[in-house]
């Protein structure tokens, strides 16, 4: 955990999780496509406190018959299973995400794009994002 | 007869000539009624904006004193007016600031039994208020006298702004409850414990002038903006509303808000000030602040270890500091946690009732207050 960006409760000074963005990642190996991932509205204290991420994700979903392509339902259980790094209960509901947060796909609201069953191709970027509150 | 005084027509030419304003745009303003609720960090440019672009009345809601940690931000109120209503220091700049605008204070809070009572009448809700549950209730509000609300967020560097419910194209939009169903945590924290830049509440406040305006002129549409300082504006486009939504007749959602709430599972020991000077010299201070607020004032001879860090490892505070440690923060509620924790993983431990707040009040009046 980043010493010093939180206060633990509350919500991390943008300007440092945006400078440590993007994280580093390994090369996009063959046969993955590339995601932008972006956590708003103090969501990003869900993932290591970072704003900003890049992801891997194959480009069909492993051991699917027949082959499928990588869809949104499987983007939500990575981030829960490997980039999530505490509270579960904040961010994900069943296969989705918790009501009250707003979900963009290319800057889309995800309802017009099939939500869970949107099938994401590379260069994507995702933003999860929840309302704030302070006037 | 002229529809405006001749120091109306100067006043307003610069925004009369443009083609989706004229004179009648100038018109809709001049007969519009808005409530401006909240004149704080994002009322203050809010009411600016409406007051000089000439909204002909214009209610300003708001109970609370004028502080001095808010002139930052809050740019109608001035140094002499700390202490007065805020609501009534508005009115007095936009006043000032335009003759032609009738600036209605209200020094009161909004609540559920008169929230309809003080905002019937009115065009359009500008909710500029700082807390979800004032929040959800504007919006049913709103709803209840079937009005658009203009509806904006600063905290830190990032901000969201948007129009919500009132009817578009023939179609309802979507109201605040049925974009933001539930609340996710604190919703980001408050300007008083997490901070703010003084330019977001001022481009968020902005921005929903802006929206305000083009409601009133007819060129309302349906974005939601988000920014943060640095990146660019993100603008999406707003679902309609949603069919289960309390604003088309479903169920009103329970709202839950705080899940970050301190809860005490271990009784700590808490001192006073005046406790903890007496005993200054034999335990050690932990300060659990983060680094660019001990970087603003500490005490003497204290340790910071911010709040997250001791949360990770509540262990390795008792192996650092063997002896006994006394927690404190700004105002004792993240030392009372940090203190617990510690507690449970076998630490001596005592916390500061009140914070650094209780010991500039009590021990060191030189110490500073932010």
């Amino acid at each position: 955990m980043e010493a010093g960006t939180s206060n633990g409760l509350g919500y991390t000074d943008p300007a440092s999780s945006t400078a440590a963005m993007p994280s580093s990642v390994k090369g996009k190996e063959r046969g993955e496509i590339e995601i932008k991932i972006e956590f708003g509205g103090g969501l990003h204290l869900l993932f290591s406190q970072q704003a900003r991420h890049v992801v891997h994700v194959p480009a069909h979903v492993p051991d699917s018959s027949p082959s499928k392509p990588v869809d949104m339902r499987y983007l939500v259980k990575y981030l829960k299973s490997d980039l999530l790094s505490e509270r579960i209960e904040m961010f994900g509901e069943g296969d989705g995400v918790r009501p009250g947060i707003l979900v963009l796909i290319n800057d889309a609201d995800w309802e017009l794009e099939g939500e869970l069953d949107y099938e994401l191709k590379d260069g994507d970027e995702v933003v999860f994002i929840s309302t704030l509150h302070g006037g | 007869m002229r529809p405006l005084s001749l120091d109306e027509y100067k006043r307003y030419g610069r925004q009369m000539i443009q083609s989706e304003w004229g004179l009648p745009g100038q018109l809709k303003l001049k007969r519009a009624t808005v409530a401006v609720v909240g004149a704080g960090g994002l009322g203050c440019p809010v009411l600016q904006y409406l007051a000089g672009a000439g909204v002909g009345t214009i209610r300003i809601v708001d109970h609370d004193e004028v502080d001095v940690s808010n002139l930052h931000r809050q740019v109608l109120h001035t140094t002499d007016r700390v202490g007065r209503n805020k609501a009534e220091s508005a009115a007095m700049a936009i006043e000032a600031l335009n003759p032609h605008v009738k600036a209605v204070s209200i020094p009161k809070a909004v609540h559920n039994n008169n929230a309809i009572e003080l905002l019937s009448g009115i065009d359009i809700l500008i909710d500029c208020t700082d807390r979800p549950e004032t929040r959800y209730l504007l919006s049913d509000t709103a709803v209840r006298l079937d009005i658009p609300l203009v509806s904006g967020a600063a905290i830190a560097s990032s901000g969201q702004w948007a129009v919500y419910g009132g009817v578009m194209n023939g179609k309802r939009r979507a109201c605040y409850r049925c974009m933001w169903p539930a609340v996710i945590g604190d919703g980001g924290g408050r300007c008083s414990d997490v901070g703010v830049w003084g330019p977001v509440t001022g481009m968020v406040g902005c921005g929903m002038a802006g929206e305000a305006i083009k409601e009133i002129l007819g060129h309302g549409d349906g974005y939601m903006h988000m920014m943060r300082l640095g990146t660019p504006l993100r603008s999406i486009k707003l679902r309609s509303q949603r069919p289960t939504c309390s604003c088309a007749g479903g169920e009103a959602p329970e709202i839950r808000v705080g899940e970050c709430s301190t809860k005490t599972t271990t009784a700590v020991e808490r001192v006073s000030p005046k406790e903890l000077h007496a005993i200054q010299d034999s335990v050690t201070i932990v300060d659990t602040r983060p680094p660019t607020e001990f970087g603003i004032c500490a005490l003497e001879s204290s340790h910071n270890v911010p709040l997250a860090d001791i949360l990770a490892h509540p262990d390795e505070m008792t192996r650092r500091y063997p002896g006994q440690i006394v927690f404190v923060c700004r105002q004792g509620n993240d030392s009372l946690l940090a203190a617990e924790k510690v507690q449970e993983a076998g630490g001596t431990v005592k916390d500061l009732r009140g914070g650094l707040v209780a010991w500039s009040r009590d021990v060191d009046p030189e110490f500073p207050v932010y």
